[in-house]
């Protein structure tokens, strides 16, 4: 006659090993992503230091630079290359902080989904209490035995 | 006709009756009134008896009933006695009825020397007729013991107690079964929630891993390009800063629905609760209703038992209260029967004694004749 919460509990119990798993996965992701792309600035930013002494060099072969040239072109140039760097280098590190981002997002929305299917569960299975509370009131003029227990 | 002697010779030559058993029988449950009223008829019949004999009555006197011929006779006897009594005057009545026969009678006489009668033999007569004088018997009120009905055992509630008790009992129980899984429920929601939006992303281009904005900065200037001018620089910095801000108000609208989902379930909670309650509540009054309406159709077939019994006990109450009132009246009337009999066989034996003495009473005219009131005549 007593409510059965043990598959409620059942339940709750599922519901945070999955989030766990999904939660562990979510981290892994997320670290396996973070390190991608601090390789791939890593990486990036070699390159570009590799890169700038010889472009720089070539603007003095052309008598752009040196004995106190600088002339505009150059500067121009420079501007340019290193504005693409700082470009491409952001949005290198905008993907990497996205992709970062849309891991936080997934896990928090698993905090979330925990919460509520916790909740929902717990929900039930008071109101399972309180229904089967109900039930025994309302039959124990019929039970005979006025004063049992649940 | 002879006026004296036959009279004496009646009172002395009384025949002996054997009686037969039933009369001895009767005669040992008579009280001494019976006896002397027994002896007054005894003496009258045979009284009546010798006048017959002797030719003065053709019948009996009966109960009162004087014949002519012995009214006559008084009629002489008195007449004669007014004749010898010095300054008489007889009234006007008896004057009327007796005066024709008077002067015939005193030329009458002649027979046997009639004793002479004493004012002392006269007076202890009378009083001896007084002593007899009947007394009236009364009746004893007959009051038999009130009828004592079956005390009925009052109706008895226990039952309907105890269950009402028990269903008290059952119902705090389950009322807190519910209001505990209320709280229960109430506790858990505020205890374990936790808004997973409120904190926002923990990724932003602030701690994006590599060069921050800074030092990004300090290359480009370090490299003679203007960072603040650099549109590629600056484009890149406002569209991370774009991307943060969006999914920041992302997480926002997350967190404000996660707010609403709790302000939810703690209102269904606590609605559910009062519900269950209420609805406890309600079927803990059906269960008193069910026993107050079982409790009532008991007491009403105990009442109408009681209502039957208290009716069998004032039918048996009014029967013998009429039996009572019966017995009395019979034995009332009987005792005046009885009375009036007395009575009027002592006014017989007293007229039938006087009647005797006269023929020695006018023998003697000093004599005071005993008034009406000392015979207990009046």
């Amino acid at each position: 006659m007593a409510a059965d919460i043990a598959g409620y509990n059942q339940q709750a119990n599922d519901v945070q090993y999955r989030y766990n798993t999904d939660k562990a996965m979510n981290a892994y992701g997320r670290f396996l992503s973070q390190q991608r792309g601090q390789r791939g600035l890593s990486d990036m930013s070699t390159q570009f230091g590799r890169n700038l002494p010889n472009y720089r060099a070539s603007f003095g072969q052309r008598g752009l630079l040196g004995g106190g040239i600088r002339s505009g072109a150059m500067q121009r140039s420079m501007a340019n290359y290193l504005g693409d760097y700082a470009r491409d280098y952001g949005r290198a590190q905008q993907d990497v902080t996205q992709e970062a981002q849309n891991y936080d997002l997934q896990s928090s929305q698993l905090d979330a989904y925990l919460n509520n299917s916790l909740a929902t569960i717990e929900q039930q299975k008071q109101a399972d209490i309180a229904n089967a509370a109900l039930a025994i009131e309302a039959l124990r003029p019929y039970l005979g035995s006025l004063g049992g227990t649940l | 006709m002879p006026t004296g002697s036959p009279i004496g010779q009646g009172y002395s030559t009384l025949p002996v009756r054997r009686t037969p058993a039933s009369t001895r029988l009767q005669a040992l449950n008579e009280t001494p009134d019976d006896r002397a009223e027994a002896a007054a008829r005894q003496r009258i019949a045979a009284q009546n008896a010798n006048d017959v004999a002797m030719g003065y009555a053709p019948t009996p006197i009966n109960s009162g009933s004087i014949l002519a011929n012995r009214l006559l006779n008084i009629g002489n006897i008195t007449s004669n006695m007014q004749a010898q009594t010095p300054g008489y005057t007889p009234p006007p009545q008896q004057r009327s009825t007796v005066t024709g026969t008077s002067g015939a009678r005193r030329g009458g006489g002649g027979g046997a020397a009639v004793p002479k009668f004493t004012q002392a033999q006269l007076d202890w007569a009378a009083q001896l007729m007084q002593g007899a004088r009947p007394n009236a018997l009364s009746a004893n009120t007959l009051d038999l013991p009130d009828y004592q009905g079956m005390a009925m055992r009052a109706f008895d509630p226990t039952m309907w107690n105890t269950a009402r008790t028990a269903l008290g009992e059952g119902y705090n129980q389950d009322i807190g079964t519910a209001q505990g899984a209320t709280s229960n429920m109430l506790n858990f929601l505020n205890t374990n929630y936790r808004n997973p939006f409120t904190a926002g992303p923990q990724a932003t281009m602030a701690n994006a891993p590599g060069m921050d904005a800074q030092a990004m900065g300090r290359l480009l200037q370090g490299q003679g390009v203007n960072a603040y001018e650099n549109p590629q620089y600056q484009q890149t910095l406002n569209e991370g800063r774009a991307a943060d801000t969006g999914l920041s108000s992302l997480f926002a609208a997350l967190g404000g629905n996660e707010e609403i989902m709790q302000r939810n379930r703690l209102a269904n909670a606590q609605q559910y609760g009062t519900q269950a309650t209420d609805a406890i509540t309600a079927a803990r009054r059906a269960g008193d209703l069910g026993l107050n309406l079982g409790q009532g159709q008991a007491q009403s077939a105990w009442q109408q038992a009681a209502d039957q019994r208290a009716y069998q006990d004032y039918q048996m109450q009014q029967q013998i209260a009429q039996q009572e009132a019966q017995a009395n009246w019979e034995r009332q009337n009987q005792i005046q029967d009885v009375n009036s009999t007395n009575t009027n066989s002592y006014n017989n034996s007293v007229l039938s004694a006087l009647l005797g003495m006269l023929p020695q009473l006018q023998t003697n005219p000093n004599l005071s004749l005993p008034t009406l009131q000392s015979l207990g005549l009046a």
